[in-house]
């Protein structure tokens, strides 16, 4: 039984082609949850690999977060409200990494950061300051695959945002930083959380950059994603519990997202 | 004690030239099509846009002046002149009260003092019933009502006013208008009002300047004197 449909007929065989993509989309995710052995679950999860995996995960993943919070911000103000020469390669060269592969970008970041990279080497001879296969690695490897996401997602708010209103705290006596942060940031907040989160989401799950830049040492640069890629090498069952909750905390991410955008939505976009 | 402007804003295929003195007291009404520069020159005289030549200057301060040898200027935030936007430009995450305590604030009056002095300004304004009103539940004329608040709490010693009259039905215009008239009355430095309204302008203005256009091909030159 078909509901009357308030559009036009879409072309026949469209609704069994959706069905198909959504299927393939689900399937691995539902597959991953049947399998989850729930019996050891809190077993796995509080082994030393797991909690040491997950703590240094969330540091890093925090703290890259912050980075490109402190540093995206004024980027994308810049990109959103200046149109100086060259700021097309800019900005394409900033919003590249999201399109790159990953391990790319680690290879790329060895050559910059590594110890005979065009920094590194400097860091090197000068300061005795070693990057590569650090904690500091896996930091900037999830900085630089995800700070994109923030950029992105700030520069068109920034774009979006009625400029007379920065224009009025102006005229009352507020000079450019109390305008930006009484102002500006509290108009664009719901893309200000919609952003944080994002990347906090890239950053928690990057891979190829941090494995390729940081290395995969258990305990220092041994991220979440890296120990289950090596669990399931091993055919251990912890890689099912830590893919489960990688997941979950992926769906969270969604959900709360979903519900930002929608108020947003019914503010009329304020 | 007067405002003097002379200066030009130039873009790629546009030319604004402006030569005016606005005294103390005086109520000046900008007239001219849409697009020639009327709410540039506002922008120009409250430094939200750098002049390309010439100066503007306010009894002995110099706001801009962009000549050979010299170049000034003051930032926004320090002209002490009170802009009124077009439909308000109310900050859309404060309610009214808050906003009127904005400009205070960002003078560094403590907290107390200023919600208490925005209190007064919004009863002066007789809007105060709306204090803890965000601006998206307050209609036009309170917007406008809240928005005049918001400028003149701060003192400010020259007004600029972009269309106050336009976006608002019959009844609230004609509010606005005698409320505009009260203010105008007490305030002692110029005012420059932008207007479509030639019936309001008649009511609260007796001076004029209209900004004429000359088109060719590639260029607007817009020129706004007496």
């Amino acid at each position: 039984m078909m509901r009357p449909s308030r559009t036009l007929n879409g072309p026949r065989g469209f609704f069994a082609i959706a069905i198909l993509c959504a299927t393939l989309i689900a399937l691995p995710l539902v597959a991953l949850a049947i399998r989850v052995p729930w019996s050891t679950f809190f077993s796995s999860l509080s082994s030393e690999t797991a909690t040491t995996a997950l703590s240094l995960s969330l540091r890093t993943s925090l703290i890259s977060t912050s980075l490109a919070i402190i540093t995206g911000l004024p980027l994308a103000w810049l990109l959103a409200h200046r149109n100086f020469r060259g700021i097309a390669l800019v900005r394409a060269l900033c919003v590249l990494p999201m399109v790159l592969p990953p391990v790319v970008g680690g290879v790329a970041l060895l050559y910059a950061f590594g110890a005979k990279g065009v920094i590194g080497s400097a860091l090197n001879d000068w300061f005795d300051i070693r990057l590569a296969f650090t904690q500091t690695a896996a930091v900037l490897a999830q900085y630089f695959v995800a700070v994109p996401f923030f950029i992105v997602v700030m520069e068109s708010a920034f774009q979006q945002f009625d400029q007379r209103l920065a224009q009025a705290a102006r005229t009352l006596g507020a000079g450019p930083w109390r305008t930006f942060v009484t102002v500006t940031l509290p108009v664009v907040r719901p893309a200000l959380i919609a952003g944080v989160v994002l990347t906090w989401a890239r950053a928690l799950g990057e891979f190829g950059a941090t494995i390729t830049f940081a290395g995969n040492t258990a305990g220092r640069t041994q991220t979440l994603p890296l120990a289950i890629y090596m669990a399931f090498e091993n055919g251990d069952d912890q890689a099912l519990v830590l893919s489960f909750i990688m997941m979950t905390v992926s769906f969270v991410v969604l959900v709360l997202l979903r519900q930002h955008w929608i108020s947003a939505l019914k503010r009329g976009g304020q | 004690m007067t405002l003097h402007l002379d200066f030009d804003i130039a873009r790629d295929n546009f030319t604004l030239t402006v030569n005016l003195d606005v005294a103390n007291g005086e109520v000046l009404a900008l007239t001219g099509p849409n697009g020639s520069g009327k709410t540039s020159t506002l922008h120009a005289i409250a430094g939200l846009l750098p002049c390309s030549r010439g100066v503007i200057s306010f009894n002995n301060a110099i706001f801009d002046a962009n000549a050979d040898m010299t170049s000034v200027f003051l930032q926004p935030e320090r002209r002490k002149v009170g802009v009124v936007f077009q439909d308000g430009a109310l900050f859309p995450h404060l309610d009214a009260l808050h906003n009127v305590a904005y400009g205070l604030r960002a003078q560094a009056v403590t907290k107390s003092v200023a919600i208490d002095r925005a209190h007064k300004m919004l009863a002066t304004m007789k809007i105060d019933h709306m204090a803890n009103s965000r601006p998206h539940q307050l209609s036009g004329g309170q917007k406008q009502r809240v928005a005049l608040a918001r400028t003149l709490i701060t003192q400010p010693d020259i007004l600029l006013l972009d269309e106050p009259t336009t976006a608002l039905d019959q009844e609230s215009r004609q509010d606005t208008v005698r409320l505009l008239d009260e203010v105008f009355t007490a305030f002692s430095g110029p005012v420059l009002l932008v207007s479509h309204q030639y019936d309001d302008i008649s009511l609260l203005t007796r001076s004029i300047a209209q900004i004429t256009v000359e088109r060719t091909a590639k260029h607007t030159m817009s020129t706004l004197q007496r």
